[in-house]
């Protein structure tokens, strides 16, 4: 494998063959925003240790020309049905899967009732096109991964949620990937005026060569409404994800996050919300585990553009084995955005000498009447508590897997569905448990 | 409010005290720098070849590097050519061997500042080497100095009189091509102070530098060296004010400490020059290099600091934490007004055994102007039992003003324990309306408010120190009330 990327040349050929494949089947709107997106790629370079956004996960980015090409179509009769099958776990509420970034009709259950919009992106009508071009917008200067998203777009997923409309069952979005090349997930949510929903997106697969997985979420939350965001990452070795979220909240409304990194080589998040109106919220977990060469880099950036916003944060991270974790986390407040509330904290377990963690956790205040603060540790586990469990007939490894378990657990139960939570769980004592042998 | 409203105004027009151009003769170089100019301060110093060398090095490499962007703050590109890179009285010729030797001129321009030299120096048992724009005119107490073996003079003397110590350590910890105002102050500096602490030896006296920078349109390059040998134990004031002008003067000092087996060093400063006037026109560049390097084992470090000048502040006192269970400290207290910009930190970068170290920072902004906290705290590998705290607060006082925090925190040993917190808000309405309630006024209040909020630093200072620190707050934030 070579590890040299001819950026951004090859991802512009790709989108120019995705074009040309493609030019009679594609609604016009999506060649459009293709198109735009593609001017914008083109601007852009690879990350660089003079990145600062990068400064920490550049070092990471090891790819070769031969990633810019979109993944193959895969069979869902062939062998990747059960290890599809394995990976996807069914919730009980609509599902929307996606195999090798095309839409796997046979996997997926949509809504029987019209209680809200969920659609493909070849099958929206002009007005919700106009709704998708125009809501997202990202910047791609020091993010290009974004760029080759909506330039290699080949499909994506378009959620409305009418006005007062409740949705018990979470909306579940799956993701699984496999082969030689890119894939694009993006997903458009719209929340009308006191929605509520919960979203949950999983990312799953595996490779024996190169793979990156460029994903993109807009999020535009109205007045009152409200959304739980679960994002999971459960991917397996070789497979590199770099994604981002970005949201915008109108007044009253309410964000909850929850992501969970538990595996995979290089992982980055983005997580960009802006406060536009008085009295909106978000509050934002995360925990994420790294083991052996593996790499995780939480990036969250909260903008309080109004006043009377709230924001709160918790990211718990665990790195063993020659892992590096990285969390950067930012809370903007505007000139305007008095009485602001803000917290951010950031706890990290090192498990061995060999493993790296970096935390920036920034504030950049432009408005008096605020409150704001953040927190950071680096540590390891309590001497005293490890020798408490010993002392009760508790294995050492067994006391430590319970001990760092707990660290990240409280994040854990917060995480608003049972089936999911059960499950992050157990894959998280699975993987401290690994971390304990490993040494 | 409009009561408090009004004395704010009143406060925050009030102008710089000490602010006046002392009118002595002095020998200016024209602007601009090239090879010649180095070759010309060097022969002007009676340097030796190699020190040339040195400067024509560091010349070499700053040609080919760029103006650090990072920073937090603004300000219009630097002309490099249009400043003139050595200014010295010409009284020099003659140097005073007493206080009663020294210009008359010069003694007058003290006592405005309020810094009455020889009864400070006699009085407070405080030898001061006066460093008046760029060489050295009077070195007080170096009698009492010397009895103990300690070596305080101008660095430009110590390159005649100690070459051994000063090649052995001149850009030891900050290396020439450290950044890009470290490589210009190696090839240009004027002068500055050197220090050498023998084994053992706890100085007799506090150490003091009072800088001040007058000749309009001289960039200022002091080089400050001071090397602590085993065992001993050294504190140092610096301490600086400067001249009112119109157009923005650039000063780019670089400080160097070495720290040998159990030696200590304690480095404070008081820093209150020009900030430019209210409508943000001129003031002081100031774009320092300071860091210290415990190489030996067991030995401590710390910076305090007190920053209320300079239109631009872009400082990062640091500490090389190499030697096993050395200690570096950092206090800070760095206040910004009308339009002033602060980027300012400090590194902890960890690598012995058992090392530990402490940030405190306190960040206060008014008007319109911006205040950062830009900090690194770095573990490496071999940095077992390491620990680091860091508290960081911001105060801020109107809502023009910014306060920021840029935290950078990494670990790579699983045995180190690094703790970070940081707050932000404004003086407190219910603080303010009940000390208003008891008949003290707006202004007092906020000054004893924010004077609790720097408590913990002040009481690192020197004694004489904390009561100037004091008063430079007051005076800089009086009637900032919002």
């Amino acid at each position: 494998m070579s590890s040299t990327l001819t950026f951004p040349d090859v991802f512009v050929n790709a989108s120019d063959a995705l074009n040309r494949d493609s030019i009679n089947t594609t609604s016009p709107w999506l060649l459009a925003f293709r198109e735009r997106q593609l001017q914008q790629l083109k601007q852009c370079s690879l990350p660089t240790r003079k990145t600062e956004d990068w400064r920490y996960s550049f070092r990471h980015l090891k790819m070769s020309d031969a990633i810019a090409k979109p993944l193959p179509i895969l069979s869902l009769e062939s062998s990747t049905a059960s290890s599809l099958d394995d990976s996807l776990v069914d919730l009980g509420g609509d599902l929307v899967v996606f195999v090798n970034g095309h839409f796997a009709e046979s996997k997926s259950r949509l809504p029987s009732d019209a209680s809200y919009t969920i659609k493909r992106f070849s099958e929206l009508s002009e007005e919700e096109a106009l709704q998708v071009s125009e809501g997202s917008s990202s910047d791609t200067s020091s993010f290009p991964f974004a760029a080759i998203n909506g330039a290699c777009l080949a499909d994506g997923i378009y959620i409305s949620i009418p006005k007062n409309t409740k949705l018990e069952k979470p909306i579940q979005l799956h993701f699984h990937a496999e082969g030689e090349g890119t894939t694009t997930p993006r997903v458009f949510l719209i929340a009308e005026q006191g929605a509520e929903a919960t979203l949950v997106e999983e990312f799953t697969g595996a490779t024996q060569t190169e793979l990156l997985t460029a994903s993109v979420t807009d999020i535009q939350l109205n007045a009152q409404s409200e959304l739980r965001y679960i994002r999971l990452n459960t991917e397996a070795e070789q497979l590199s994800h770099i994604g981002l979220t970005q949201v915008n909240q109108n007044r009253d409304s309410r964000f909850k996050s929850f992501c969970m990194g538990l595996g995979g080589p290089v992982r980055r998040h983005d997580l960009k919300i802006k406060l536009l109106e008085p009295g909106a919220e978000c509050s934002l977990d995360g925990v994420c585990i790294t083991l052996g060469q593996q790499h995780y880099d939480n990036h969250t950036e909260i903008e309080h553009i109004s006043a009377h916003c709230q924001s709160d944060e918790s990211y718990r991270c665990i790195a063993g084995g020659n892992s590096h974790i990285v969390f950067n986390g930012r809370i903007m407040i505007h000139r305007d955005a008095q009485k602001t509330l803000g917290a951010m904290s950031n706890k990290n377990l090192l498990l061995t000498s060999n493993a790296e963690i970096d935390s920036k956790p920034e504030l950049e205040i432009y408005a008096d009447d605020v409150k704001c603060a953040h927190g950071t540790t680096i540590g390891q586990l309590d001497e005293e508590e490890l020798y408490y469990l010993v002392t009760r007939g508790i294995s050492p490894d067994h006391a430590a897997t319970i001990l760092t378990l707990g660290f990240v657990n409280e994040l854990v139960q917060k995480i608003p569905n049972e089936s999911i939570k059960e499950r992050t769980e157990a894959r998280l004592e699975n993987l401290i448990k690994s971390a304990f042998q490993e040494d | 409010m409009s009561e408090s409203d009004k004395s704010v105004d009143e406060l925050i027009k009030s102008e710089y005290k000490h602010g006046f151009v002392t009118d002595i003769e002095s020998d200016t170089f024209e602007p601009g720098l090239n090879e010649d100019v180095i070759r010309r301060i060097s022969a002007r110093k009676n340097e030796p070849e190699w020190m040339l060398e040195w400067r024509l090095k560091a010349y070499d490499a700053w040609k080919e590097m760029a103006e650090p962007q990072w920073a937090h703050v603004k300000f219009p590109q630097i002309d490099f050519d249009a400043i003139s890179y050595y200014s010295a009285p010409k009284s020099q010729e003659n140097a005073p061997k007493s206080l009663d030797e020294v210009d008359p001129e010069l003694l007058r321009t003290y006592e405005k500042l309020g810094i009455p030299l020889h009864e400070r120096a006699r009085l407070a048992g405080v030898a001061v080497d006066v460093v008046f724009d760029s060489v050295s005119v009077a070195t007080t107490f170096k009698d009492q100095l010397a009895k103990a073996g300690v070596i305080f003079c101008p660095i430009s003397e110590a390159i005649q009189e100690h070459p051994e110590l000063v090649k052995k350590y001149l850009g030891k910890v900050v290396a020439q091509k450290d950044n890009y105002y470290s490589a210009l102050n190696s090839a240009v500096f004027s002068d500055g102070s050197f220090v050498y602490i023998p084994k053992g030896v706890r100085c007799p006296l506090e150490l003091s530098t009072y800088f001040r920078i007058n000749e309009a349109n001289t960039g200022q390059f002091e080089r400050t060296l001071i090397i602590a040998d085993e065992g001993s134990h050294v504190s140092y004031l610096e301490g600086c004010t400067a001249p009112m002008r119109d157009e923005n003067q650039l000063h780019a000092a670089v400080v160097e400490l070495v720290l040998l087996d159990d030696s200590e060093i304690k480095y404070s400063t008081v820093q209150n020059w020009y900030p430019g006037d209210e409508n943000g026109n001129g003031g002081i560049y100031n774009f320092v290099t300071k860091r210290a390097n415990c190489i030996g084992k067991n030995s401590k470090v710390s910076w305090t600091q007190v920053e209320t000048g300079s239109a631009i502040t872009w400082k990062y006192p640091s500490c090389i934490l190499k030697g096993d269970n050395s200690v570096g400290e950092f206090y800070s207290v760095a206040l910004t007004n009308n339009f002033q910009q602060a980027d300012t930190g400090t590194k902890m970068i960890h690598i012995g055994k058992n090392t530990k170290s402490t940030i405190i920072s306190k960040g206060i902004s008014a008007g319109k102007s911006d205040a950062s906290y830009r900090g690194l705290v770095k573990f490496g590998p071999n940095a077992d039992n390491a620990r680091n705290y860091t508290q960081c607060d911001s105060l801020l006082i109107g809502d023009k003003c910014g306060a920021h925090t840029f935290p950078y925190i990494e670990s790579k040993n699983k045995t180190g324990v690094i703790e970070h917190e940081a707050t932000t808000s404004k003086v407190s309405d219910d603080q303010l309306f009940l000390c208003q309630q008891r008949g003290m006024d707006a202004e007092r209040a906020v000054s004893m408010i924010v004077n609790g909020f720097c408590k913990e630093v002040f009481k690192e200072l020197p004694m004489e120190f904390a009561v100037e620190a004091t008063k430079l707050l007051e005076v800089s934030l009086e009637g900032s009330v919002g």
